[in-house]
């Protein structure tokens, strides 16, 4: 039991590690799609000591939710930068001591959290179904205003992606929406 | 500033105004199922072409060939007697042939692999009658779900006006629905874009194989209009330098994921342009 | 037998049925062109295998050469590592974890990033826009998708694998409770394997796309890598909607294989049928019709499953 703790632990360590290290090199490299994948390499180092903690859920799904943002973030940023294959020596700092003195600050409020917070140990069996222990222990019975807030947020992305639109369905379709095929730039008939 | 010999994007002003990277990226002169020899310098910005620039020098023939797909129009030309049956078994060939590339470039490889089996049965002599029948079955392939055409409708459309302006002549023409002439078939829509392109090479290869069963031995009228696979011979222009013009007006302005449909949709035939002495 | 002594089971099956995957299409291919069809289609694969082991890597000028060698890593280890939750034989997994599922589903999707630092590796325009394209396809299929894996693991009030397959036993498959959910996750495996109507980002109009400047050793794996994720992609579907081992009169062993190879031959038999969609038309079609019919699919399921208490 103890070597199995033990190797667990080593583990998660190195995974922990792994997770810091590559958050580092992210602000080290040229290129913004290595930044990204450096980044999402860092999350996926995180979704590993989550798995580790038995939150096998979390994990998996923060896997595949930090894989599709980052491919996005690169796409985008491939698009709006100049030199995004970091052919050339390019800063990927800004505004260094604004942000030195933000994140030292972030840093002793999350330590001080960690030191200070009375973590409860449980010595209790672990739950049959851990992921359904954490939805309960983090929402109880406040499930349903979780799922509005969801729906919501889903509402108002698509109203905003309706509004932003350059062509909506009336200027496809016509004003009735009476044509069987949408007219497209490009796309005659 | 060149890192790595090769030079950064220069930027220039895009459809809407705003400044954008320009790329140059060639298409050809090898690819698979693309016209040899052929080069299209695209001009791109994000995925828009902008400009292009036409090169068919590569490979341009030393002497003076023919045209393999043109051979049974030029010996009729020259005076030579050729059975009617025998060019129009050429013409079917020569369709099915483009036909085939066509379908390899829209992603239908088990189509391409067909139209290339019996353009080779065509020429290599395959009874009509049957390949009727096998071209049958292709069309209800190429028609099934209607994919295909979901596919390729719209993709490079030419004006029938402005076909008849650029002179364009043979199946790209009948399929903008500007050509007089033989009656049109009924599968043509004459809506000039790819998708009444490949309707028109299928109606017209079924043509040229039912003049073919019929044929007898009667032979080519050596005076008159001489109509090729791709239009009409003779003139003072090859018909692909037509469709090369047709390709360059209808590449404009469009997505880099259409320039292989539309290039394909009309395609043209480096080797006629070396025929009629250009290139 | 279970956990790691089915880890040898699992690579030889997948290895298997990579080297069926694609003898099988080229047994169309052959038909298609009127070719005589002979044992011989068995060799194509290995001889192609060898062929390229035979030849030089490329390069280009400049490339991210770090990207490109790990993208055709990952397209090929992706794909292993997500099948370790499929069952290999009744109650034999590599690891039947509790949130199975999700795995399998969060794990393909590194794919995403396999192809696209494939496509970007290289420093050339037409893998580039491979690259781009598979990112686009994914915004298509990846929603639909993920609904329909919801949809089962509804269905069977549970993210294990096992669990998933336990509830088909004697009743009704998944596949009949949600026909809708099966037929989108087909198309989404096929688009997740970018396989025959959806090969996009290595489209014949792109040079080859992501694979246009890969050579040698480097297109062997990503090649097969490709393939394993169609092979895996069958093979999911086994459990999720086919019953998994349930079946009269044979052992469970070969029902999963039985099942594994028609729906792989379903799968590769689109390729030599439909023509390939084009991504800006599709896009339209998955947001529109697929995402609320899965939904739709969903609603109905859960219906269900309430009213069965």
């Amino acid at each position: 039991m103890t070597a199995a703790v033990n190797s667990a632990d080593a583990l998660f360590l190195i995974f922990a590690a792994l997770a810091v290290w590559t958050g580092w090199r992210v602000f080290r490299t040229d290129s913004m799609v290595r930044a990204a994948f450096l980044l999402l390499a860092s999350f996926l180092a995180v979704a590993a000591t989550v798995t580790l903690m038995a939150s096998q859920f979390v994990g998996a799904i923060m896997i595949l939710m930090m894989t599709g943002e980052m491919v996005l973030m690169a796409v985008f940023m491939v698009m709006f930068m100049m030199n995004p294959g970091g052919l050339m020596p390019m800063q990927m700092v800004h505004q260094q001591r604004f942000a030195l003195i933000v994140s030292v600050l972030v840093f002793i409020a999350l330590t001080a959290m960690i030191l200070l917070v009375d973590w409860q140990v449980h010595t209790t069996q672990m739950p049959e179904d851990v992921t359904y222990a954490i939805g309960e222990g983090m929402m109880q019975e406040k499930m349903l205003v979780f799922l509005a807030a969801g729906v919501a947020l889903l509402a108002c992305m698509i109203a905003s992606l309706a509004l932003a639109l350059h062509r909506g369905r009336y200027d496809r379709y016509g004003d009735r929406l009476e044509r069987s095929r949408p007219v497209d730039p490009g796309w005659p008939g | 500033m060149q890192p790595g010999g090769l030079p950064l994007a220069a930027r220039a002003e895009d459809r809407d105004g705003l400044p954008l990277d320009v790329l140059y990226v060639p298409l050809g002169p090898v690819l698979s199922a693309w016209p040899a020899g052929l080069t299209l310098q695209l001009t791109l910005q994000g995925d828009v072409i902008q400009d292009l620039q036409v090169d068919t020098r590569h490979f341009a023939a030393k002497d003076s060939v023919r045209a393999f797909w043109n051979v049974p129009w030029h010996r009729a030309l020259a005076g030579d007697e050729v059975p009617v049956a025998e060019a129009a078994r050429h013409r079917a060939a020569a369709h099915l042939d483009s036909l085939a590339r066509f379908l390899y470039v829209a992603g239908d490889e088990g189509g391409a692999l067909i139209a290339a089996r019996l353009r080779d049965e065509a020429l290599a002599g395959q009874t009509a009658d049957r390949l009727l029948q096998q071209v049958a079955t292709l069309e209800r392939r190429l028609v099934r779900g209607r994919l295909l055409d979901r596919v390729t409708r719209g993709v490079g459309r030419i004006e029938p006006q402005r076909a008849v302006e650029i002179e364009l002549s043979g199946p790209a023409l009948r399929a903008s629905n500007g050509g007089g002439g033989r009656p049109r078939p009924a599968t043509a829509l004459g809506e000039g874009d790819a998708r009444s392109r490949w309707h028109q090479w299928l109606a017209e290869t079924k043509q040229a194989l039912q003049q073919a069963a019929d044929g007898g031995s009667a032979t080519m009228s050596t005076k008159g209009r001489f109509e090729g696979p791709r239009g009409v011979l003779g003139q003072h222009t090859a018909p692909s330098r037509a469709l090369l013009g047709a390709i360059c007006e209808t590449l404009v302005g469009q997505e880099l994921a259409v320039a292989r449909l539309i290039v394909a949709s009309f395609d043209p035939d480096v080797a006629e342009l070396d025929e009629a002495g250009e290139g | 037998m279970s956990g790691v002594t089915a880890i040898p089971v699992l690579l030889i099956g997948l290895a298997v049925l990579v080297w069926f995957a694609a003898s099988l299409s080229s047994v169309f291919g052959a038909m298609l062109a009127g070719r005589p069809v002979g044992l011989t289609e068995l060799a194509v694969p290995g001889r192609g295998a060898l062929r390229l082991l035979l030849k030089e890597r490329s390069s280009t000028p400049m490339p991210d050469a770090l990207l490109w060698r790990l993208g055709v890593v990952l397209v090929f280890t992706v794909p292993v590592l997500a099948a370790v939750v499929i069952p290999l034989a009744p109650g034999v997994a590599v690891a039947d974890l509790p949130v199975g599922i999700v795995w399998w589903t969060a794990l393909m999707a590194l794919l995403w990033v396999g192809v696209f630092m494939v496509g970007w590796g290289p420093n050339s325009a037409y893998p580039m826009v491979g690259g781009y394209r598979f990112i686009a396809q994914a915004l298509a299929y990846e929603m639909p998708l993920a609904i329909v894996v919801i949809t089962v693991g509804l269905l069977a009030g549970s993210l294990r694998v096992s669990d998933i397959v336990a509830g088909q036993e004697g009743g009704l498959w998944y596949a009949l409770w949600a026909p809708a959910a099966f037929f989108v996750y087909l198309m989404s495996a096929t688009a997740q394997a970018f396989w025959g109507p959806f090969a996009t980002p290595i489209a014949s109009d792109l040079a080859g796309g992501v694979r246009a400047e890969l050579g040698g050793v480097d297109r062997l794996v990503f090649t097969v890598g490709r393939y394993a994720a169609l092979v895996v992609a069958a093979a999911f579907a086994v459990p999720l909607f086919l019953g998994g081992h349930h079946g009269p009169l044979l052992p469970g062993w070969l029902w999963i294989i039985v099942k594994t190879l028609l729906v792989l031959a379903l799968l590769v038999s689109a390729r030599w049928i439909w023509p390939r969609l084009r991504l800006d038309r599709f896009e339209e079609f998955a947001w529109v019709v697929l995402i609320p019919l899965t939904l739709v699919q969903l609603f109905v399921v859960g219906a269900i499953v309430l009213l069965r208490g």
